[in-house]
């Protein structure tokens, strides 16, 4: 019987810092079978349950989109037991690695449509994997725009690369910074990414979102873009709960009978509707980004 | 379905003979009221408790263990370990504890059948055993009143005799153990049993009417009586470990002394606890207690019922037993619907 919970092994490539407590890590399977460690391409906005040895096993997004290199590309946060070993071994260590899991943005559904990727902080990670994949067929899609709300410049998240993108004309860029600094090397509006949201002009009703970020920035957000006019069915969110398992049984991602790791964590903001504790309620607790 | 006699006094000898050919596994009152399953090898001076209502632990713990080692790990990866439970045929399974089970086999077999469940799983043979319900059983209500197809054999206690139904060929090969003993149904064998099957339907005393629960608990989301209720559990989490049912779980890497390698545990959880929900940052989605209280009763009358068709609780009665706050599902629900002007549903 295929066992799921099983990691197999994967080796650390490399490790790129991108701000003072977030790095960019390169993985690559043992066995060089393909990206994903069931051999599989992935789908934007799946994660992997990644161990590390004694520290334990955490969910992460696949940042960037499925490509033929058998390498894998996560960006992660330093924010605890796990994570702080990730941040202090050398290359070449090995991990465990299992998935992808979950279910992905329906980026079919987004096709002759005009793209909003709204990203808060570190949540900028698995929207890259979106960006990544539009781009590569870009002409399928109309306008895309990103808007992108981050505390201050020094934590912005692929900086270099997004402005790129944004040169070539491929892409509508917009940010959002907490902290204004005079040596910013981009234009950002002050303040935080729903309202930035605000402010653009959109065919709403010709529009998907894609949205991912902090907990707090959900509910305002959606009901914004409701407001709008954008349709709730094509407001994508991912409702990323505290994961063991990944594949439906362990129960710690459930909002009400939806398990966030199986059923989601790539939600409608429709299919949210009854998922009360999703977005509906207010977040106990600003969690940092 | 096949149906035979066995004479009360002939069960040990049955039993006995099941026992050369696969571990027998039996009720047994361990302490005064106190039931546990237990391998009939160890229960050498302790009677099988045929009047016993529920265990203290529900079959689950065979099958999903409340903490086992999936995989040691070290330098080379995960290795799985199996599980080491030998063929075994679990004896005194009422019929709410098999549909319990019904329920686990289906969860662990959706999208990612289970492996260390389903390899104990398939080393077990079932016989069940008909009861009669105490002030605490509400399967009635529950609808796991009877089962159908859930076991291999069933025994129904006429007394002096057990009316005994074959379900399955591992029934028909545990009949063969002791083919002797087996006597051929008479008419009067027949009404007796239909006879013990409707006073016992008649001697429910607890009733929850169910079939609404889900469109009244969805309509009153918003109920005061949760925090209520809340303020007096104690989060020990009792209820879900006794639940045939709960299934959530930890996973728990524990290193070897050397720090080289180790063993990845699984280990029951419950939604009751404080970090079960703890996310980075020390978010919480569900900080206060009424709110997980209301989570794990949702999850057994809305949320199951929703994602699966039907209720995840089963009306054993444990969590009402082992609960030391004295919170009851049967009164929660009554709560629930009362609090929010609905119509009174009557405990009798
Ligand atoms: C679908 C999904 C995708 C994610 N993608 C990313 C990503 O791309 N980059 C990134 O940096 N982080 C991501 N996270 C968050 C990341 O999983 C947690 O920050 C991580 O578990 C922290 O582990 P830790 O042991 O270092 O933290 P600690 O705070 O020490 O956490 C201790 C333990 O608590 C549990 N825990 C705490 N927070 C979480 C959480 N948010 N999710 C699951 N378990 C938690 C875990 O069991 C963890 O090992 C994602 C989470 C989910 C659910
Ligand atoms: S057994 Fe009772 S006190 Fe303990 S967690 Fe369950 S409801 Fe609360
Ligand atoms: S919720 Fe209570 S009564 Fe229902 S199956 Fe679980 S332990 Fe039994
Ligand atoms: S992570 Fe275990 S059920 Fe979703």
């Amino acid at each position: 019987m295929n066992d799921p919970l099983q990691p197999l092994t994967a080796m650390l490539v490399s490790r790129e810092l991108l701000t003072e407590d977030t790095a960019l890590f390169q993985l690559a399977l043992a066995d060089s079978r393909g990206v994903g460690p069931n051999g599989m391409n992935h789908k934007p906005g799946q994660f992997v349950m990644l161990s590390v040895l004694g520290a334990g096993e955490a969910p992460f997004s696949i940042c960037h989109a499925a490509s033929d290199v058998p390498i894998l590309q996560l960006c992660i946060r330093r924010v605890g037991r796990l994570t702080e070993r990730l941040f202090e071994l050398p290359t070449g260590s090995k991990l465990g690695l299992r998935g992808p899991y979950g279910n992905g943005f329906p980026l079919e559904r987004m096709v002759g449509q005009e793209l909003l990727l709204v990203a808060g902080g570190l949540g900028m990670a698995p929207l890259r994997s979106v960006l990544q994949a539009v781009m590569a067929q870009r002409d399928r899609y109309r306008r895309v725009v990103l808007a992108y709300g981050f505390r201050h410049k020094d934590e912005m998240l692929f900086g270099p690369e997004l402005i790129a993108l944004g040169e070539t004309g491929h892409l509508e860029l917009h940010f959002a910074v907490d902290h204004p600094m005079a040596d910013q090397p981009f234009t950002a509006m002050h303040g935080h990414v729903g309202q930035l949201v605000e402010s653009l002009t959109l065919d709403a009703a010709e529009t998907t979102v894609a949205l991912c970020g902090p907990p707090v920035m959900y509910k305002g957000t959606a009901q914004m873009l409701r407001e709008k006019g954008v349709w709730p069915q094509k407001t994508f969110m991912t409702f990323e709960r505290r994961m063991s398992c990944g594949i439906g049984q362990c129960g710690h991602c459930t909002i009400g009978y939806r398990y966030s790791c199986k059923d989601g964590p790539v939600f409608s903001a429709w299919e949210a509707r009854g998922l009360r504790e999703a977005w509906e309620q207010e977040a106990y607790n600003d969690a940092s980004q | 379905m096949e149906t035979f006699m066995l004479d009360r006094q002939d069960l040990p000898s049955f039993l006995a003979a099941c026992e050369k050919h696969r571990r027998v596994h039996v009720p047994v009152e361990e302490a005064p009221d106190h039931f546990i399953f237990k391998p009939l090898a160890e229960a050498t001076d302790q009677p099988v408790a045929l009047h016993y209502l529920r265990t203290a632990l529900p079959p689950k713990k065979y099958f999903f263990p409340a903490e086992e080692v999936l995989y040691r790990f070290d330098a080379d990866g995960y290795h799985p370990q199996q599980p080491d439970l030998p063929p075994m045929i679990l004896f005194g399974l009422h019929p709410c504890d098999l549909h319990g089970l019904d329920v686990l086999d289906h969860f662990f077999s959706r999208d990612y059948p289970d492996r260390t469940y389903h390899s104990r799983r398939q080393q077990a043979w079932l016989i069940g055993l008909g009861c009669m319900p105490d002030e605490h059983c509400f399967c009635q209500s529950q609808g796991t009143e009877h089962v159908d197809g859930l076991y291999d054999l069933f025994l129904w206690d006429l007394g002096p005799q057990f009316y005994v139904m074959v379900r399955t060929e591992a029934g028909h090969d545990m009949l063969h153990m002791a083919r002797a003993l087996f006597k051929p149904v008479s008419q009067a064998n027949q009404q007796a049993y239909l006879a013990l099957l409707k006073k016992r339907r008649q001697a429910f005393t607890l009733h929850m009417p169910v079939a609404d629960l889900p469109q009244v608990l969805e309509v009153k989301q918003d109920c005061a009586v949760w925090d209520k209720i809340g303020e007096t559990c104690f989060t020990c989490g009792a209820c879900s470990m006794v639940c045939p049912t709960c299934t959530c779980y930890d996973m728990l890497d524990r290193m070897d002394l050397s720090g080289q390698c180790g063993e990845r545990c699984r280990k029951w959880s419950s939604c009751l606890f404080r970090d079960f929900d703890r996310g980075a940052g020390d978010h919480h989605f569900r900080r206060d207690r009424g709110d997980r209280v209301k989570n794990r009763y949702y999850h057994k009358e809305h949320g199951y019922v929703n994602g699966f068709g039907k209720p995840s609780c089963t009306g054993c009665g444990r969590c009402i037993t082992a609960c030391p706050a004295g919170i009851d599902v049967i009164s929660v629900f009554t709560k629930v619907r009362r609090a929010c002007g609905g119509e009174e549903e009557v405990v009798s």
